[in-house]
């Protein structure tokens, strides 16, 4: 399908969602291996749960980035920073322990579920099943990529939750802190 | 999109093999000159016609409009004259770039006779020395007037345009080369490349050599003087002090790439 067949606004819209979507899941996969390089060490019977985790974050990463080297999308400007920065919040909230590192995955996973979720939608109403320019591969691909991936980060969410990250203290900080900083880092990583 | 990733590693990103994987359109990119409205298209190629002998002008656009039946008003959708002239004539010769690559010879060359022992950023600049000189050639038929073309294009009120039609350009050829980031480095490539190719247009311009042969050759020195500097740069300020302000503003241009 050439764009023609979409308006600007709705390749605009695509080239972002690919754009933040790698960004983060690129900042997925570090904050599981920050967590992972601490908790393997620290909390080697969370192990297999962290790497479960961790390893369908790897495949959220690549599968963006061929997205966004296909569809030739400009990496987010930040990248570097992106890597700092995540690499750091799952190392620093491993060191505070299990729950730590729990709640930290619930926050990120509520922000990013949430996200995935408005951009499902928008995928929804603005390509509805009964289209014909919906049925186009590369349009029902996108949806069926996004749908999995936010069913992944809610089953990310979940594992967290009943791995005690309510038990994290002090909770309420840590997650509204994390929250707002991905929320942030989703509202840069669009635009720059 | 499986298969193609595993062919590129382990057959060289060659051009043929990679460039017929990778489509230059698709859900979200565009040729070049696909949103210019048709009859407007005829008229700039009617006018691009004449360009050889009238240069980029509005007598060359009035004349075209003329030849081709439109009334005298006709070349009034393109209020800058000159400046929309010279635009299409980039976005037409990068879109001839893409169309060549997308009918390249299907079949992976044959394995070389002797060993490549060419490291990938030699690869990598020597895809992009050819694409630059491919690219450089179709300014050949319009070379008399090609500084007047610069001149206008680096004046500040044009500066933006001329810098989005650089990073286009950079874009394209950087992703043909086989290059594909989804780092930082996107960027610092790119760069690089509109750096060289930008410096190689002013140095056509001057060449007076036979069938522009020094400038095929200041390309590929350029290329080379850059590749030491490409290589271990992590961060954007490392980068930027390298590379100068010039290249923030390239990136500032690239940016505004969807
Ligand atoms: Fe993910
Ligand atoms: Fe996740």
């Amino acid at each position: 399908m050439a764009r023609h067949a979409l308006s600007k606004a709705e390749a605009s819209f695509i080239t972002k969602l690919i754009r933040v979507d790698q960004a983060g899941e690129l900042g997925a996969d570090l904050i599981y291996r920050g967590q992972y390089m601490v908790l393997s060490r620290t909390k080697p019977e969370i192990e297999p749960l962290i790497k479960h985790m961790w390893e369908q974050e790897q495949h959220h990463r690549r599968t963006f980035n061929e997205l966004q080297q296909k569809y030739r999308v400009r990496p987010s400007l930040l990248t570097p920073i992106w890597k700092v920065a995540a690499t750091g919040l799952g190392c620093a909230t491993a060191l505070l322990g299990q729950e730590g590192a729990m709640a930290c995955t619930e926050a990120v996973e509520t922000v990013i579920g949430g996200h995935y979720n408005t951009q499902l939608r928008w995928l929804h109403e603005n390509f509805p099943p009964k289209e014909e320019r919906s049925k186009d591969e590369e349009i029902t691909s996108l949806k069926s990529i996004v749908k999995q991936f936010r069913d992944e980060e809610l089953e990310h969410l979940e594992i967290a939750v009943e791995n005690d990250s309510h038990e994290a203290r002090p909770y309420w900080l840590l997650t509204e802190t994390i929250k707002a900083g991905c929320r942030g880092a989703i509202w840069v990583a669009e635009r720059v | 999109m499986f298969r193609t990733v595993r062919s590129c590693a382990v057959a060289l990103p060659t051009r043929a093999s990679t460039l017929r994987a990778y489509h230059s359109i698709n859900l979200i990119n565009t040729k070049p000159t696909e949103d210019y409205n048709p009859k407007t298209k005829k008229l700039l190629d009617a006018a691009m016609d004449l360009v050889p002998s009238l240069g980029f002008t509005d007598q060359a656009l009035t004349l075209a409009s003329r030849r081709l039946g439109y009334t005298d008003t006709t070349p009034l959708v393109l209020p800058e004259g000159p400046l929309d002239l010279i635009v299409y004539h980039l976005r037409r010769e990068r879109e001839k770039l893409a169309v060549a690559s997308e009918t390249a010879p299907a079949d992976p060359p044959a394995a070389p006779t002797t060993p490549d022992f060419r490291t990938k950023d030699q690869r990598l600049d020597d895809a992009c020395h050819e694409l630059i000189v491919q690219r450089l050639k179709g300014n050949i038929p319009v070379i008399e007037h090609l500084d007047n073309a610069l001149a206008l294009m680096v004046q500040p009120q044009n500066m933006a345009e001329s810098l989005s039609e650089l990073g286009a350009l950079s874009d394209e050829i950087v992703h043909q080369a086989g290059h594909r980031s989804s780092d930082f480095d996107w960027y610092t490539r790119r760069a690089s490349i509109s750096a060289v190719y930008a410096a190689s247009e002013v140095y056509m311009c001057q060449d007076k050599s036979k069938n522009f042969e020094d400038t095929w050759k200041f390309v590929k020195s350029s290329l080379e003087a850059r590749r030491g500097l490409q290589e271990g740069v992590g961060n954007v300020g490392q980068w930027v002090s390298f590379q100068g302000i010039a290249s923030v503003m390239v990136i500032r241009s690239l940016m505004t790439r969807l």
